[in-house]
């Protein structure tokens, strides 16, 4: 367990200057159903966060667990069922006028798990870097190129690559091309969905580090998507945890990730695969079984266990620890 | 090592034709493969270390070939096989191969039931519709898909991906191999899956006395399955040695910089160690060590004559200048030196 947490327990990660921390997004009380009638699927169950400016917020759960929908619901793709989103404390989902339509679409973008699939093959970088900035404003063709090779000089790649095709690159750069066509909007809150699951991982730290840096130098927050805890560990500030449409743990990085309650999370944390092989052979993997909760008498609710750590159990099981005698707490 | 010895390469090359142009994809290598270990092939991609293992099972590309060497099996040469009935009586039965990707390994159109019952039928000395279909369920049992007799009827669509790769493995298993090759075969998978799948193949190998080839990009994943690591750059081994010995006292900078690079080293705030540069072109003639212009550190031979493999132990050898005894003393990266008490981070 790490000692005394460097930031204080409970707060997001401030700027030097101590100022209290602005919440970029608000999400409350989220609901996203696909399919009507008998059919409809509930993806996203009540889900309520904030996120700060600046900060990097890791939503983590495994596949189907709706955490790619929420991120879908804040960028306006998947319309929601109940709740609301705000952004700089304006409603953006459901109805919304067409400046601030196109306010959002400009300052939030969004980057994609699959850079073979996320790229058009039949149009060059240049084209797919600039396309967003083609329906926000009127540029001069210089004006535009110029942007252009900024956006790919922010990302480490050479102005030359604007007149190729996305298959001449590989998969490393084709996420450096998807970066670029976030960045060159100037937004201020990047959504991430498991930018680095299909790479290798010589190339993740790459774009792990590229993405560091520009958060630095733009001052961009991000949410980052992803399945596996490790990576959220070393990028994230603070971490919820979803599974089957709720965030059933959410807490700052190390806090959460040292003090995890929540059998859910304590399963993504022993799945996490480590370089020692003496200790990962002998390692008793945990796998999360939902029917061990007991909630027909005495439902969950979204509890504060320490400072901004919240979980979703009900009284019992913060009682007893999830049935297990709690590691550190 | 006193075990026995179940596939043997012996100075292997293999060579593509593409555009007037001959690549060098497989560069010279030697590896030997004992009976019932789980050896983890380990590289980037494009090092060569899928086609490495589809020689053994004359799955090459057309414009691919051995141009010397030979991939000893039961006293065969693999090497020197044409003919694809001959193939035939090596794959599946005696070498078998999980792919990547689960959706596209699979028969969309056939139910599950009646994929492995092909597998079977063709490897097996079963018949009987009765006999064949009891062995179906027991196989789906093994691999640990819940309610066999009703999920033996379904179609690959109603699976999810982890449950997917199971009956891929399966299928697998039905052939009856003695050497199972898995190509990345958690890399599609989410990370609470992906460790249990390596639970059932370590489970798995034990009762059906599988030898397993592991090839992967991620060194964190192998440390988990892996009796022995065997490092692949530019189409050639740089480092092979036992798991132990690779990750608490790994030789090759190329080592070095992979398990560097692996996220759960990172630090929060610090920038992740890359490995700077690309890989060689492998239509261009190699000299010196393949790794040297990649490796902040190199030394001036590194660059000119390629380095022989130095033996640390019987069982661990690396392909560095850095073992010469001439050598300047340099140390591995800070990160990656007490591996063994990395868990104490997390726990």
């Amino acid at each position: 367990m790490s000692p005394d947490m460097k930031n204080g327990i409970g707060r997001p990660v401030e700027p030097e200057t101590g100022e209290k921390p602005q919440v970029l997004l608000d999400v409350q009380d989220l609901h996203v159903t696909f399919g009507k009638g008998k059919k409809a699927f509930e993806a996203v169950r009540g889900v309520s966060f904030q996120v700060y400016r600046g900060e990097t917020f890791g939503i983590v759960g495994e596949s189907g667990s709706g955490k790619t929908t929420i991120g879908r619901a804040i960028m306006r793709i998947h319309p929601t069922s109940g709740g609301s989103i705000y952004y700089k404390g304006e409603k953006i989902n459901g109805k919304i006028s067409r400046e601030l339509d196109r306010q959002v679409i400009k300052e939030i973008q969004m980057i994609f798990q699959d850079p073979m699939a996320s790229l058009n093959e039949r149009a060059k970088v240049d084209y797919i870097v600039s396309e967003g900035l083609m329906n926000q404003q009127k540029l001069s063709e210089e004006e535009r190129l110029k942007r252009v090779r900024q956006a790919l000089a922010d990302v480490g790649l050479l102005p030359e690559f604007s007149s190729r095709f996305p298959h001449e690159f590989s998969g490393g750069q084709r996420q450096r091309i998807g970066i670029a066509r976030a960045l060159i909007m100037e937004p201020e809150c990047i959504i991430a969905d498991e930018p680095i699951s299909a790479l290798d991982v010589s190339i993740r730290a790459q774009v792990l580090n590229l993405l560091a840096n520009l958060q630095k130098t733009k001052n961009i927050t991000y949410i980052f998507i992803a399945h596996d805890l490790s990576v959220m560990r070393y990028f994230t500030d603070r971490i919820a945890v979803v599974h089957k449409g709720r965030i059933v743990e959410l807490g700052e990085t190390e806090e959460l990730i040292t003090h995890a309650v929540h059998p859910y999370t304590r399963a993504l944390q022993s799945a996490i695969p480590m370089p020692d092989p003496v200790h990962e052979r002998t390692k008793k993997l945990t796998v999360y079984d939902p029917s061990i909760h007991d909630y027909d008498v005495n439902p969950p609710k979204w509890q504060e266990i320490r400072e901004g750590h919240f979980v979703l159990a009900n009284d019992r099981e913060i009682e007893d620890g999830f049935g297990q005698a709690s590691r550190s707490v | 090592m006193a075990q026995e010895i179940i596939l043997s390469v012996k100075d292997l090359n293999v060579k593509f034709r593409l555009r007037d142009q001959e690549l060098h994809a497989i560069r010279n290598v030697s590896l030997d493969v004992c009976k019932g270990e789980s050896l983890a092939i380990v590289g980037e991609s494009g090092s060569g270390k899928s086609v490495f293992t589809k020689t053994f099972m004359g799955l090459l590309d057309a414009n691919g070939f051995i141009s010397s060497g030979r991939i000893l099996y039961n006293g065969q040469d693999l090497a020197q096989l044409k003919k694809e009935k001959d193939w035939q009586k090596i794959r599946g039965g005696e070498i078998a191969m999980i792919m990547q990707d689960p959706m596209t390994s699979l028969n969309p159109l056939k139910s599950i039931g009646a994929q492995i019952a092909e597998a079977i039928r063709l490897h097996q000395e079963i018949q009987g519709a009765k006999e064949v279909q009891a062995r179906v369920i027991e196989y789906l049992k093994d691999v640990g898909i819940p309610e066999p007799e009703r999920r033996c009827r379904q179609f690959a669509h109603e699976f999810s991906g982890g449950m997917r790769q199971r009956v891929v493995i399966a299928i697998a298993l039905a052939c009856n191999p003695k050497i199972l090759i898995c190509d990345e075969p958690t890399t599609a998978l989410d990370v609470t899956i992906q460790a249990q799948i390596i639970d059932l193949l370590k489970e798995l190998k034990e009762k059906y006395h599988l030898t397993i080839v592991f090839i992967t990009h991620d060194l964190g994943v192998v440390a988990n399955i892996a009796d022995r690591v065997a490092v692949m750059y530019a189409g050639d081994f740089v480092e092979i040695g036992m798991a132990e010995e690779i990750f608490y006292d790994p030789k090759h900078p190329y080592t070095w910089a992979l398990l560097s690079s692996l996220p759960q080293l990172g630090q929060r705030g610090e920038e992740l160690f890359t490995i700077k540069g690309t890989p060689p072109s492998l239509f261009k003639k190699i000299t010196g060590d393949a790794f040297a212009p990649r490796n902040p550190r190199a030394l001036r031979i590194d660059y000119l004559q390629e380095p022989p493999y130095f033996e640390v132990s019987p069982t661990h050898k690396a392909k560095t200048w850095l073992l010469d005894p001439r050598a300047p003393k340099v140390d591995p990266p800070e990160a990656i030196r007490n591996l063994k008490n990395l868990e104490e981070v997390y726990r």
